[in-house]
């Protein structure tokens, strides 16, 4: 059997996915017997140049967010190279924890990175012009980071922030499929179809209606009831289930932080959750309360409501970017 | 216009006389809307709800072979059928025909013509993109049971039943006291005819009392309601009846031996009467009744300390072994008419009512008043039982006042007049003042009424008293008087306050269990004002009378046989049709999460087999469970996400 061409590619990354795809131990040898890694910066080679030399990729996985050119152009060159594209962890799937820099604009963060940050003794930022240092060569930011998933269209998702060691696993299974010449199914998800709240095993009241929002440090909760019940904001209803048998933040006694993205009918996590929320709290209770005191309900104990809301899916939600005028 | 499409849209842009056409360019709007893409006709038109108009539109559906149409008028509450009516008679389906409101929420609300005709135009956009979703529906068919419920046997719930019971179907008439009858039943006379009200009233009792088709029960409330329009299953408890009311031969022998006392609700409180009693002698159903928390043997007869009353009886009709019971009944349609309970005057401190014996609520003068009352007709005032030579009657007690009611309980001013007057008849040397904000006397007969009060010597000063308190015998009044400019401070032998009418107590429990909404003074909400003054927004419910806010005997028994018709209206079908544009569940994708069940107003959702499980019969087509669906596993017919998106899109689209 010829073995596959694997290619790894990087957008804005933080490491976790290289971690977590190794994590997947004693497989690796089965990978390694599968594929020949022809590019990976953190295994083999990782310089642009090499990736615009290398032709027929058969298996290309990205990482990471779209914040520079550069790593657009990584994108690009997999996407155009590689017979089937994967999108690796929540990133290249829905913007990822990087795409909460939207909330800022790009000049913004530059100022704020190279010039008020109080370590910082620059005289000037760089703007979003490129850099050049001898040979060297420092990408220019976008003006925005985008999903890799709106600019190119992935044959498998693999999301997970980091994706888990089953879901690496079934990614391996892929490619030993494709190897043998399977075909892979259109716009393939290695994950669940249904809500973590559906392999939730704790127990839900026949009425949830949500009296007021706790911090899961403010308040000794059940460990058998279902967090929302309970006032503690879980992202369970609105994620897609594939992180583990029992969903494993929620099995840690933590509720779910969404990092699956949102479920197959719904593009906006964030939003599709306000909206949730925003008809279970003090159900059947509004009419004794004033508008001032429902918007202090939401206000006071939801400290940061982007960064709660739409952690994960910022990137893909409808407002997903400060309005900069154009 | 006419282009060349495959979806084949019709627009029609109203003027409404000058309502739109004043502030939005019809001709522009027409003209660019038929450059979209699937519209293939427009026309604007001065009228479009006018039979030409509805000519033109019938006309294009057949001219253009139009798929479906738009009308951009008014909103869609007022002409939505209008146009649905003529496009289903011109073969097309009635959900393919949508309102666009250019009125309401565009030209009235706007000045600015060029402003107001682009929003126009998005309006416009958005609906064509709508109905370039909508699939053709048909109704959904509902089974009828063909009974109703009428909760509240006050003259409102009576008339209600007479009406219905008349035209040949079935009432079940549930009343929480003992008798039927209401409030009126306490009333002296009524304004401004000055009819006795017990002359008017116990006819209409005893024809409840004896009509084949009125099933009446008692001393019972309505605890759960399930089901939908045209199959409620009511819930009701029914208190123990120790008496048999066939039995009972109202002898009174019973009432002789009972040795306990206790102040008289029917009496307001003014005169005693025993633990076993009947409320009055015309009472419905005619029989005595024992009150248990007065009665010497413990709650529910678990003991019996006391046995007087029945060792007593003669017709063997007292039997303490009787229990509460469940009573289940099914209606197609139920009828709220609960009436309305006094502001407690305690609420108000500083009138002194409670506190001070000569401080009287309207209801209680009332029944001083009454030939049947406490004081068999003679105005005897509370404290030492002589007849006040001066008194003063207080309007607006709890009403038109920030501190309690805000709202104005309507008839105040007529039934202190009447009291005034039926005193002065009687005691012509008497003097009477009444003190009033304004003078509201806007029913028939009403203004004439007043004036002939006025003539009659009776006193009128125009201002809010601050304070009632007696002293030395006397009740104090400090007002003010201000027409004349001057502060009042005058000692009068008695006060009444014309207490202001609240919602009852339990009415917003009980408007819950029914899924109908009430206002923040727990009055019953209509579904709309003008238009459908009888219904509630919950399909087979209505209201009427008081339990839907303040009014008079008139206007109540109006309301009553209004409702009584819309309930006529829909016993006269065999089947009910229900709205198709109902929520619909993708099973597939659902996650049994519980949100939708805990969101529904209307009890529509279950959670069956591991996914949600809409009820087409209860489902009003609300969306809240589409918006709530964290899955997106909810979606509204005719209004799905991919719908809303595209009418999104439109209206955010920059106009050309």
């Amino acid at each position: 059997m010829k073995k596959a061409r694997l290619a790894v590619g990087y957008g804005s990354i933080c490491g976790g996915c290289d971690v977590a795809f190794t994590d997947v131990g004693t497989e690796l040898v089965d990978l390694a017997e599968l594929v020949d890694i022809v590019y990976w910066p953190a295994v083999v080679d990782g310089k642009i140049e090499q990736l615009k030399k290398i032709s027929d990729i058969d298996i290309g996985i990205y990482f990471g967010a779209v914040r520079t050119e550069h790593h657009e152009l990584v994108l690009r060159l997999l996407d155009e190279k590689s017979k089937i594209l994967v999108a690796f962890g929540t990133c290249p799937c829905y913007g990822g924890i990087p795409a909460l820099g939207n909330v800022e604009t790009s000049d913004s963060l530059l100022q704020t990175a190279y010039s008020e940050a109080p370590n910082t003794t620059n005289d000037g930022i760089p703007g979003l012009r490129k850099l050049k240092r001898q040979t060297m060569e420092v990408p220019r930011l976008k003006a925005f980071i985008s999903a890799p998933s709106d600019l190119v269209n992935f044959d498998v998702f693999v999301p997970g922030c980091p994706p888990p060691v089953q879901s690496v696993s079934k990614l391996i299974d892929l490619i030993r499929d494709y190897s043998a010449g399977d075909p892979i199914p259109e716009m393939h998800f290695i994950a669940e179809e249904t809500s973590v709240c559906d392999f939730c095993k704790r127990e839900k009241p026949e009425v949830i209606s949500i009296d007021r929002i706790m911090r899961i440090h403010e308040v000794e909760f059940n460990e058998d009831e279902c967090f929302l019940s309970q006032g503690i904001l879980c992202m369970g209803p609105v994620t897609r289930a594939g992180c583990g048998e029992e969903p494993r933040c929620i099995q840690k006694n933590m509720p779910c932080r969404g990092c699956f993205g949102p479920l197959p009918k719904v593009r906006d996590q964030g939003t599709k959750f306000l909206s949730s929320i925003a008809s279970s709290i003090v159900l059947g209770k509004e009419k004794n309360m004033s508008d001032e005191d429902l918007q202090h309900l939401v206000k006071k104990q939801v400290l940061d409501p982007v960064g709660q809301f739409y952690r994960f899916a910022l990137a893909v939600a409808a407002f997903n970017r400060r309005y900069t005028g154009d | 216009m006419e282009r060349k499409s495959t979806e084949r849209i019709g627009v029609f842009v109203c003027h409404c006389g000058r309502n739109i056409a004043e502030t939005v360019d019809v001709e522009r709007v027409t003209e660019e809307i038929g450059e979209h893409p699937s519209v293939v006709f427009s026309e604007h038109y001065d009228y479009m709800c006018s039979q030409p108009g509805q000519d033109m539109v019938r006309d294009a559906i057949k001219n253009h072979s139009l798929t479906s149409i738009v009308v951009a008028a008014c909103s869609p509450t007022l002409h939505e059928k209008t146009f649905r009516d003529v496009v289903e008679k011109a073969g097309m389906n009635r959900y393919k025909c949508e309102i666009a409101n250019i009125r309401e929420q565009d030209s009235w609300v706007h000045t600015d013509k060029e402003e107001a005709t682009a929003k126009a135009l998005r309006i416009t956009r958005s609906i064509v993109e709508k109905v370039r979703g909508n699939r053709e529906l048909s109704p959904i068919e509902v089974d009828l049971h063909k009974r109703a419920l009428i909760i509240g046997g006050g003259i409102a719930g009576m008339q209600a039943s007479l009406d219905i019971a008349n035209a040949g179907h079935q009432v079940v008439l549930v009343e929480r006291e003992a008798t039927i009858g209401g409030h009126v039943a306490k009333l002296a006379e009524t304004f401004p005819t000055l009819d006795c009200a017990s002359c008017i009233l116990t006819p209409r009792m005893s024809e409840v009392a004896n009509h084949p088709n009125i099933k009446l029960i008692v001393n019972a409330e309505v605890v759960d309601v399930e089901g939908y329009v045209g199959n409620f299953r009511v819930k009701i408890l029914k208190k123990a009846s120790y008496i048999d009311a066939d039995a009972c031969n109202l002898c009174a022998k019973c009432e002789g031996v009972c040795p306990e006392n206790v102040l008289s609700g029917f009496d307001e409180y003014l005169s005693f009467r025993k633990a076993i009693y009947i409320p009055f002698p015309q009472a419905v159903p005619s029989t005595y009744t024992i009150d248990t928390e007065a009665c010497l043997n413990p709650e529910g007869m678990k003991a019996v300390i006391c046995s007087k009353c029945r060792d007593v009886c003669e017709a063997d009709a007292i039997n303490y072994d009787r229990s509460s019971e469940m009573i289940e009944e099914q209606a197609g349609v139920i009828v709220v008419a609960t009436g309305y309970q006094l502001y407690a005057p305690e609420n108000i401190g500083e009138y002194g009512a409670g506190k001070y014996p000569d401080i009287i609520t309207s209801l209680q003068f009332e029944r001083l008043l009454a030939p049947n009352g406490p004081t068999s007709g003679t105005p005897r005032r509370p404290s030492d039982g002589k007849i006040p030579k001066k008194l003063a009657f207080i309007h607006c007690a709890g009403s038109r006042d920030e501190n309690h009611n805000d709202y104005c309980s309507s008839i105040c001013c007529m039934y202190s007049s009447k009291q005034a007057l039926l005193f002065h008849e009687h005691y012509p040397d008497s003097e009477i003042y009444n003190f009033y904000i304004d003078l509201r006397a806007s029913g028939k007969n009403y203004e004439q009424f007043i004036k002939r009060v006025q003539d009659e010597g009776i006193n009128y000063i125009r201002g809010k008293v601050s304070k009632i308190f007696e002293q030395d015998g006397k009740v104090t009044v400090f007002g003010i008087d201000t027409l004349k400019g001057e502060r009042i401070e005058d000692q009068f032998d008695m006060a009444v306050l014309a207490l202001s009418m609240v919602a009852p107590a339990g009415i917003r429990d009980l408007a819950t269990k029914l899924g109908i909404s009430y206002d923040d003074y727990g009055w019953i909400s209509e579904e709309h004002p003008k238009l459908r003054p009888v219904e509630t927004p919950t399909a087979g419910i209505f209201v009427a009378g008081v339990a839907h806010g303040p009014k008079d005997i008139q206007t109540t028994v109006a309301q009553a046989s209004g409702a009584a018709s819309k309930v006529l209206d829909m016993l006269s079908h065999d089947v009910i049709t229900h709205l198709p544009t109902v929520a619909r569940v993708e099973r597939d994708a659902c996650s049994a999460c519980r949100l939708c069940v805990s969101v529904c107003p209307y009890s529509a959702i279950t959670i069956e087999d591991g996914a949600a499980s809409v009820n087409e019969a209860l489902c009003e087509g609300g969306g809240l469970c589409a918006a709530i669906c964290p899955s997106g596993a909810i979606e509204l017919t005719n209004m799905t996400g991919i719908q809303m998106m595209s009418m999104i899109d439109a209206v955010s689209e920059e106009p050309r």
